[in-house]
């Protein structure tokens, strides 16, 4: 062994310029030292980005941060009855705001998707921090609004000019929102709404954002003049997933609402133009029947912590938290 | 040219040290880079101009494991502990382990790249950064400034 590393160490000195383990490592190029980087998590990443100038530019490098997965973050927090019936411990709201003042100072602005847990309710402050750090954002998932204001969104949309797809929860009054992202996002494309959705929402979906192509209600409540709306308004849609749904139908005279458990005719038709079209209304699949049982609100708290993150449309999906937040850094910030 | 199932191709590398190696042109084929030369039909010997000969025979072997595994001549298992032990002795990875990393990238064996960069990635994970530029013998080339900066973005969030 001692033979064989005095012969490796002879042969790059033969090499070249008496070369030691530490000029290789300095001849190496980014693109090297980001495949080591890659698998380390946040926490780890902080000390790698101290050693030199070259290592520090790694360590910022898109490969590493172009999703910033933050599924495993959630506030601690209590329900209230008053508006926004949530309250966030502050030690919690400090930990949020620590974990993404590392995020945001090692990836230099490199982030192009952010994903959030739907218990993790930010506040403006927090919101306009990233949304100042990552002008490149591209995608957002987060299903909690509770915490922040209508303006406190639509500053942060406003820096977000190159966004592509949002993933955002039922809004009581959509239009500020929708109108906001059809101002800032020429790009946009993609919706995901987790929640209820009613023929409001779907026609301000339609008059201000006509050039959607994928739009996901997977898993949540929805009217059947709702889809009607948007499979008769929306000309580009390409992609909508109504899977799992609780398809609602509102019965004349007595206005009293009832579940189709099947599509008619009618919707199929004018489904046929879409590239995909994901339904499932029935009664023996798992998620349709979590929906009866949660009438309509799915509570994603009780399932397993992977099943808010599923969805039919492969760009939709989230698969795993990745490694940048993994569980040693959630266990670390806790402390 | 013509080929059957059952004969054994070999093809012939040349390391930057001027090292002849011959190889099953299956296993060689782990190389993206050597995968193009060989579909192009570039005569033999294929020159490898930054890879060394004592590396490239780690790399040779790397490659004759990971056809033996998947001919079933070994587990899954045993190639992984003989990857990890032998190959980038994740327990105190030395030159040995940045050498395949490089070769790896250069040659373009994507699974030599990942288990590489996993290895030294857990070596360095739990080390301080004096300890990190010690073990690597990197020099610090930040400003006084630029150093406290970085070091206060950091501190702040976990300290």
């Amino acid at each position: 062994m001692v033979e064989r590393r005095e012969r490796q160490i002879f042969e790059l000195g033969r090499m070249g310029d008496n070369k030691s383990i530490g000029k290789r490592w300095e001849d190496m190029e980014t693109d090297v030292l980001v495949k080591i980087f890659k698998e380390l998590n946040m926490v780890e990443l902080a000390p790698v980005s101290q050693v030199c100038r070259l290592w520090r530019l790694a360590c910022s490098d898109p490969l590493i941060w172009n999703t910033l997965d933050l599924g495993l973050l959630k506030s601690n927090f209590i329900q209230t009855r008053a508006s926004p019936y949530i309250w966030v411990a502050d030690r919690s709201d400090k930990r949020l705001t620590r974990v993404l003042r590392v995020a945001m100072a090692l990836s230099r602005g490199s982030v192009t998707s952010m994903i959030f847990h739907f218990n993790l309710y930010m506040k403006d402050e927090h919101l306009s921090y990233i949304a100042e750090r990552s002008p490149h954002l591209k995608r957002l998932v987060m299903p909690a609004w509770n915490r922040i204001t209508k303006n406190g969104i639509c500053q942060a949309i406003r820096r977000w000019g190159e966004l592509e797809s949002m993933t955002m929860p039922t809004i009581a009054h959509p239009p500020y929102i929708m109108e906001e992202i059809s101002r800032s996002c020429k790009n946009f494309s993609e919706l995901k709404i987790m929640g209820t959705f009613d023929v409001i929402f779907a026609s301000t979906i339609a008059a201000n954002l006509p050039k959607l192509k994928v739009l996901s209600l997977r898993c949540s409540r929805i009217t059947k003049e709702a889809l009607l709306c948007l499979l008769n308004c929306m000309d580009d849609l390409e992609v909508l997933n109504i899977s799992h749904c609780l398809l609602l139908e509102c019965l004349a005279p007595t206005g009293r609402k009832q579940v189709i458990r099947e599509l008619d005719h009618t919707i199929l038709e004018k489904a046929s133009r879409l590239r995909e079209f994901w339904h499932c209304q029935s009664s023996s699949c798992l998620m349709c029947q979590r929906m009866i049982i949660d009438e309509g609100l799915m509570r994603w708290y009780r399932y397993e912590e992977w099943f808010w993150r599923l969805d039919e449309v492969t760009s939709l999906d989230l698969g795993d938290c990745g490694k940048l937040f993994d569980v040693e850094c959630e266990k670390f910030t806790a402390s | 040219m013509e080929t059957s199932t059952c004969s054994k191709k070999i093809v012939q590398l040349r390391s930057s040290d001027g090292q002849l190696f011959e190889v099953d042109e299956e296993a060689a084929m782990s190389s993206e880079i050597l995968k193009n030369m060989i579909e192009m039909g570039m005569p033999s010997p294929l020159p490898l101009y930054e890879v060394d000969a004592t590396t490239l025979a780690m790399i040779v072997e790397s490659w004759n494991r990971r056809l033996q595994e998947k001919r079933g001549e070994i587990t899954e298992a045993e190639l992984e502990r003989w990857e990890e032990e032998e190959l980038l002795k994740s327990k105190e990875p030395d030159g040995d382990a940045i050498c395949v990393l490089l070769a790896a990238n250069y040659l373009e064996d994507e699974h030599l790249i990942d288990r590489a960069g996993e290895a030294i990635a857990h070596h360095i994970k739990d080390m301080t950064v004096e300890e990190v530029r010690d073990y690597f013998e990197i020099e610090n080339d930040f400003e006084r400034e630029e150093e406290e900066k970085v070091f206060q973005q950091n501190a702040w969030a976990f300290h």
